[in-house]
């Protein structure tokens, strides 16, 4: 056999083996989990398990006492900088014993020694530099990761006219940075919980200690204990897992991202989940009302605050309301419509092939298309789109002679109610619903919307989200908390946290304010009297 | 879930549909919303009915081009009661005659008392008929009202209708619901007083009252019922001529406060009748005082002449023997009536 | 700790709640033309007696009730007067209470099949109601507690905008005056007949055991309130009634508030029907109010009811409840007959029943007050 040939066979056989030892190794979970002493064979296990991966770097050294070192790191995820400077010209120059690299070696701020591969693995697969050194059974885990990560940009799903702008982003530390510089109080605590045997994802909660009920503390962290998974791929998939009704169309947890919402409701007692990957945060628990909250609610006066709430309000009632109402009023109690407006509606549906409500249900159609390709397309396409399709669709449609002038009023402002809801996730909740009301009210009229309405309270109302019920603060009723309600009080008056979550600190404001109300202007008259 | 509670959810969703409005609501395309009645009388003891109902092709767009005489339509049909009446014009066209919105009845003034009654009671007891519908007297008949459309009215509005609805238009307020004639008739008074509209060319006019007992009608012209209108305090915003006319008063406005007085020996209706408004300064030397001398004899004289006529003709149009068997255990028998005349016309803000 | 979904005891608010419900339900359009067929013009006499004696066995049974151990009512009484008198008030009272239900349901029907959807197949909505209240059934019973804390209020603001509205109708305000002389025995047994909204009271006891300990010592404060806001209402529906329509008109009438309601105009806003408001009403006070009572009727039977029932008490008492209505409309759907059945027949029993063991358990309770001092 030439010599390349078998050059060939030996190299097809070698990749061979290593690929069959790193399937065995990925089944095999007893193998023998400790360091040896051994580089090379080090060297050689890296190389094999990662498949030869060529952002695998590993490089042996020899260090100013004469001791071979190995320095392995993925290559993109280090920084090759402090590599070089901090952990490679240090080595070669020093003159101490392995042992004591930490302490009088390296140059970086966070050195760990570690003797398990399974520590090991995660943590230079994030970016870390591991260096092994002859003879030893344990290896230095060196701090090098370098975060690719987007600049903390605005919030893009929560869009803020005045305070704050900052969002998160992917990265879980970044994260906590934000959180932290803005509540820089040692009670501030972060929990860390590794989720997904494959994935490895850091969840850590965060909650603000002598403010938060530790019961609710508690039992985030069992539930988040509790999950034994491959992986979990973002927050929506962990907050599905630790939800209470997991079945039910509404959510019982907010996602937001943005980062002084985040640090509000934990002033007020809340968790939050952070997730790393993932710029959305889990802020619980989460009633109904939290999600018709939003950030700009506390940066803008009580007054204007409170008016935008009460619109919020009415816009969720037009959203629910209005569709099956129309098919009330127009199929089964027409008795309920002014004259005047009756015979209006009677003469436009002359001649119109299809009852209201198959009307509602094209619309509802023609709708949700435009706004599904309006959701796909480019920007600059998307906003075209939509008013094409408001405008041309909407005006065509009722001078082709498939549906009357009123559902188009109907069901343009249900949907642009629909998007009054400031969380996202409500919106499908709500779409739902409001498809059994029409079903109910073309079936039974104003009796089945009324059924359906009693119903869905009573389903609402025996919900709760982390021992919190869903309706609160108004069901039960909890006055405390309805101070941040439809009207939400000028924040001088707030003497209390929120109740509803039970924050074993409820003090929250203790200004003696005088009788005017302006304590310091109070204080200097006095003073220059 | 269980197949158990699988066929328990199917059968239940099954039977929920079978329970369904629908039967027993026609659709929109088929609905004939009527916005007026009229009722005659009839042969051989039914009356004749008549539904006025709007065009149906009517669209807010095509209002104004619409000619008055084809903005309504009127059907007629010979029964003994409202609901047959209902079912014979639903044979005649495609469509189901709702009554929910009717605006207003008028009823012929050719019918007699017993019958006026029934009819009311008739209309009372229709489940679909509001209560709360005006009623009115109609002369020469019901159907001629209807068919009155003045130009100034527009589809859907009609006028009668319009007409008893605006309390600040009319400086007599005669309005009647159908209901509060019903009641009228059940309380001790047993005595309503009904607007009259009477068709003149092509208009309508509302100028008289009627009388209306169990057994029988009083018919009051313009001067009559604009007294009993002054008694009744039902008299607002309208014009006061005293002195052959030459002085009058503007913006009037006539409250009455009515109570039943019982001394041991008898029994008195007191009345005290209150004038408000503005002289027109219309000569010189003005005398204010004077004025207000003859306005309140004028008044008075009106308030006792209506007065009078109802205890002679056994009708109670003022509602005093409701008061006298409410306040006393007295029986029911129309007492003395002391009547106040007070006048506090005011002279004209504007000119000396 | 972790925290777990459960039961929760309820507060003040939702215990008035709950009392301001059990009048809404129990046919409150129904009644004053009862009123004034008997009592004629001093039916507000009888109206303020009826509520007189509805306080008292309202305040004799919080009072007994707070001063007696047990989770419900049903231990309570074995406390008090034992197990054997227990079980005979549960069954009598419990057998009235159904049968209340039963008719004001099939009164409920008559009223929407009459006036709000005429023509409507009565045994269709029936059927509605009791598949409505098997699925509420099956929620936990603070569900429709919570149910009461969020309608109540609001259906109370929208009776008494309605009566404001109703106000603009009232033409006698002298019929509202009361005539003397007073026939006593007829405005005696009016006093007795209005005393029908307290039939269904068992519940009133197991009620304030589920109050909260901190606010235990504000009930009996909170039960003067709420029955005197349950009077004040009725007689503000009462006197609404009584100056639209005079006495002779609501006697006349076969559902004076409805057609009071009814009556009102207002064509200058968009709603043209503000009378089926008291239909909504209605409904949403009396599907939640029936519920309440099944649930409470499925726990007493779990006491006292056969084991061979198992766990299907609830069923049981919504199958009676539905077969009682369905007699009763199958019988009559003529709401005059329903009326009398409720006014003339069940309402003076319960007078008697109520005021016996009230009062028998109310003296047992003082009795055992003042041994106790005595001993100390």
């Amino acid at each position: 056999m030439p010599e390349i040939q078998k050059h060939e066979v030996v190299h097809h056989l070698r990749q061979a083996t290593s690929q069959l030892l790193a399937e065995l190794n990925a089944w095999d979970n007893t193998k023998p989990d400790t360091v040896t002493g051994d580089i090379l064979e080090i060297q050689s296990y890296l190389k094999s398990q990662l498949l030869d991966s060529p952002d695998l770097i590993t490089r042996v050294l020899v260090s100013g006492i004469g001791v071979q070192v190995l320095v392995a790191y993925i290559d993109g995820l280090v920084d090759t900088v402090m590599v070089d400077q901090d952990i490679i010209a240090p080595i070669l120059k020093s003159q101490t014993l392995p042992e004591k690299w930490d302490t009088e070696t390296l140059h970086t701020g966070q050195v760990t020694k570690e003797t398990r591969w399974t520590k090991i693995w995660p943590k230079l697969l994030r970016g870390n530099t591991i260096i092994c050194a002859q003879e030893q059974s344990a290896v230095w885990v060196v701090d090098t990761v370098k975060y690719m990560q987007r600049p903390v940009s605005r919030p893009e799903t929560e869009a803020a006219i005045r305070g704050p702008q900052e969002a998160f982003n992917e990265i879980v530390l970044t994260q906590m940075n934000q959180i932290r510089r803005r509540l820089p109080d040692n009670r501030l605590t972060f929990q860390k919980v590794q989720l997904g045997t494959v994935d490895q994802h850091q969840v850590i909660v965060v909650a603000l200690r002598g403010v938060v009920n530790p019961g609710l503390l508690e039992t985030v962290m069992y539930r988040l204990h509790r999950i034994h998974m491959d992986a979990i791929p973002n927050a929506t998939q962990v907050g599905s897992l630790i939800r209470d009704h997991p079945r039910s169309i509404f959510p019982t947890l907010r996602y937001t991202e943005h980062v002084d919402f985040v640090v509000w409701g934990l002033e007020q007692g809340k968790i939050a989940v952070l997730v790393d990957g993932d710029p959305f945060v889990i802020v619980l628990p989460a009633t109904l009302w939290d999600f018709y909250q939003t950030p700009m609610d506390y940066n803008s006066p009580w007054y204007d605050a409170s008016f935008v709430r009460f619109i919020r309000i009415a816009g969720f009632f037009v959203t629910l309301y209005f569709p099956s109402l129309y098919i009330v009023f127009t199929t089964t109690n027409q008795n309920l419509v002014p004259y005047q407006l009756l015979t209006t509606i009677i003469g436009s549906h002359i001649g119109l092939p299809f009852p209201p409500i198959l009307e509602a249900i094209l619309m509802i159609f023609v709708i949700e298309i435009i706004r599904e390709a309006a959701l796909r397309l480019p920007k600059a396409l998307s906003t075209v789109l939509g008013t094409m399709g408001a405008i041309v669709v909407g005006t065509a449609i009722v001078k082709a002679g498939f549906v009357s002038s009123q559902i188009i009023v109907i069901m343009t402002v249900t949907a642009l109610s629909f998007y009054s809801v400031p969380a996202y996730e409500l919106v499908g909740s709500w779409r739902l619903v409001n498809f059994v009301l029409l079903a109910s009210a073309q079936f039974w009229g104003l009796f089945g919307v009324l059924w359906v309405s009693l119903a869905l309270v009573v389903e609402l109302d025996s919900m709760v989200s982390f021992g919190v019920p869903y309706l609160s603060p108004w069901i039960p009723v909890n006055w405390r908390s309805l101070k941040d309600s439809v009207v939400r009080l000028p924040l001088g008056q707030w003497r209390q946290r929120l109740g509803s979550i039970r924050p074993p600190r409820m003090s929250w404001n203790r200004t003696s304010f005088s009788k005017i109300g302006h304590p310091r202007l109070r204080y200097h008259q006095n003073r220059q009297r | 879930m269980r197949p158990l509670q699988k066929l328990f959810v199917i059968s239940l969703v099954l039977m929920l549909l079978n329970v369904t409005a629908c039967g027993t609501v026609a659709g929109i395309n088929q609905t004939g919303v009527v916005l007026a009645l009229g009722v005659d009388p009839g042969p051989s003891g039914q009356l004749l009915w008549t539904f006025m109902f709007p065009n149906p092709t009517i669209t807010p767009s095509s209002e104004a081009s619409v000619k008055p005489s084809e903005e309504f339509y009127t059907l007629q049909s010979y029964a003994s009661s409202l609901v047959q009446a209902a079912e014979k014009i639903s044979m005649l066209t495609d469509r189901h005659v709702y009554l929910g919105d009717i605006q207003v009845v008028a009823v012929s003034s050719h019918i007699g008392s017993r019958e006026l009654v029934h009819v009311i009671h008739l209309l009372i007891n229709t489940g679909d008929f509001p209560p709360r519908a005006w009623l009115t007297i109609a002369s020469p008949s019901g159907e001629a009202v209807l068919k009155v459309s003045p130009p100034e009215e527009v589809v859907p509005t009609v006028f009668l209708g319009s007409y008893f609805s605006c309390q600040i238009c009319h400086a007599i307020q005669l309005e009647t619901r159908v209901w509060q004639v019903w009641d009228d008739l059940l309380v001790p008074s047993h005595t309503a007083v009904i607007p009259l509209s009477t068709v003149k060319g092509n208009k309508v006019q509302v100028n008289g009252s009627i009388w209306l007992t169990p057994t029988h009608i009083v018919e009051c012209g313009r001067k009559r019922t604009l007294y009993w209108a002054m008694a009744m305090g039902k008299y607002r915003a309208g014009t006061l001529a005293i002195d052959n006319n030459r002085v009058v008063a503007e913006g009037v406005r006539i409250a009455s406060h009515r109570w039943i007085l019982v001394s041991s020996r008898h029994m008195v209706s007191r009345w005290i009748i209150t004038l408000h408004g503005h002289w027109q300064s219309v000569n010189t030397g003005f005398k204010e005082t004077s004025y207000d001398n003859l306005a309140e004899k004028m008044v008075l004289r009106h308030v006792l002449e209506i007065y009078q006529l109802a205890v002679e003709q056994h009708v109670d149009p003022f509602g005093v023997l409701n008061q006298v068997v409410w306040t006393t255990s007295g029986k029911a028998i129309m007492p003395r009536a002391e009547v106040t005349v007070l006048c506090h016309i005011a002279a004209t803000a504007r000119t000396e | 700790m972790i925290l777990r979904t459960r039961f929760e005891p309820m507060g003040i608010f939702e215990y008035s709640t709950i009392l301001i419900a059990a009048y809404v339900a129990g046919g409150v359009y129904v009644w004053p033309r009862y009123l004034c067929l008997m009592a004629g013009q001093n039916g507000a006499v009888a109206l303020g007696l009826s509520g007189a004696w509805g306080l008292l066995i309202f305040l004799g049974i919080v009072f007994w009730a707070n001063k007696t151990p047990g989770n419900t009512v049903y231990q309570k009484l074995v406390f008090t007067v034992g197990s054997t008198t227990a079980r005979v008030v549960i069954t009598v009272v419990g057998i009235m209470t159904m049968g209340y239900l039963a008719l004001v349901g099939a009164l409920y029907i008559a009223v929407l099949t009459t006036v709000v959807i005429p023509g409507h197949r009565a045994w269709t909505l029936g059927l509605v109601l009791v598949i409505y209240l098997l699925w509420l059934s099956t929620r936990p019973p603070i569900s429709v507690v919570r149910l009461f804390t969020l309608t109540i209020p609001g259906l109370t603001v929208l009776t008494l905008i309605t009566l404001a509205l109703g106000i603009h109708n009232a033409q006698f305000p002298n019929a509202l005056r009361p005539h003397w002389p007073m026939n006593w025995t007829v405005i005696g047994s009016a006093t007795i007949s209005g005393t029908y909204f307290w039939v269904p009271i068992l519940p009133l006891a197991t009620a304030v055991a589920m109050v909260r300990r901190k606010f235990r010592r504000k009930i009996l404060r909170a039960t003067v309130w709420t029955v005197c806001i349950q009077i004040g209402l009725l007689f503000m529906l009462y006197a609404v009634a009584v100056v639209t329509l005079g006495p002779e008109g609501v006697a006349g009438s076969t559902w004076p508030i409805v057609f009071v309601f009814e009556n009102i105009d207002l064509s200058n806003f968009f709603i043209s029907e503000i009378g089926l408001g008291v239909a909504i009403i209605w409904t949403v006070s009396f599907i939640g109010f029936i519920a309440w009572h099944i649930w409470h009727q499925g726990l007493l039977l779990q006491y006292m009811g056969p084991k061979c029932l198992n766990r299907h008490y609830k069923l049981a008492i919504i199958t009676a409840v539905a077969i009682v209505g369905g007699m009763a409309l199958q019988a009559s759907l003529d709401p005059k007959q329903l009326e009398t059945l409720l006014l003339n027949d069940l309402a003076p029993l319960n007078f008697w029943v109520t005021s016996l063991w009230v009062g028998v358990v109310m003296g047992i309770t003082l009795w055992k007050q003042r041994v106790k001092k005595i001993d100390r």
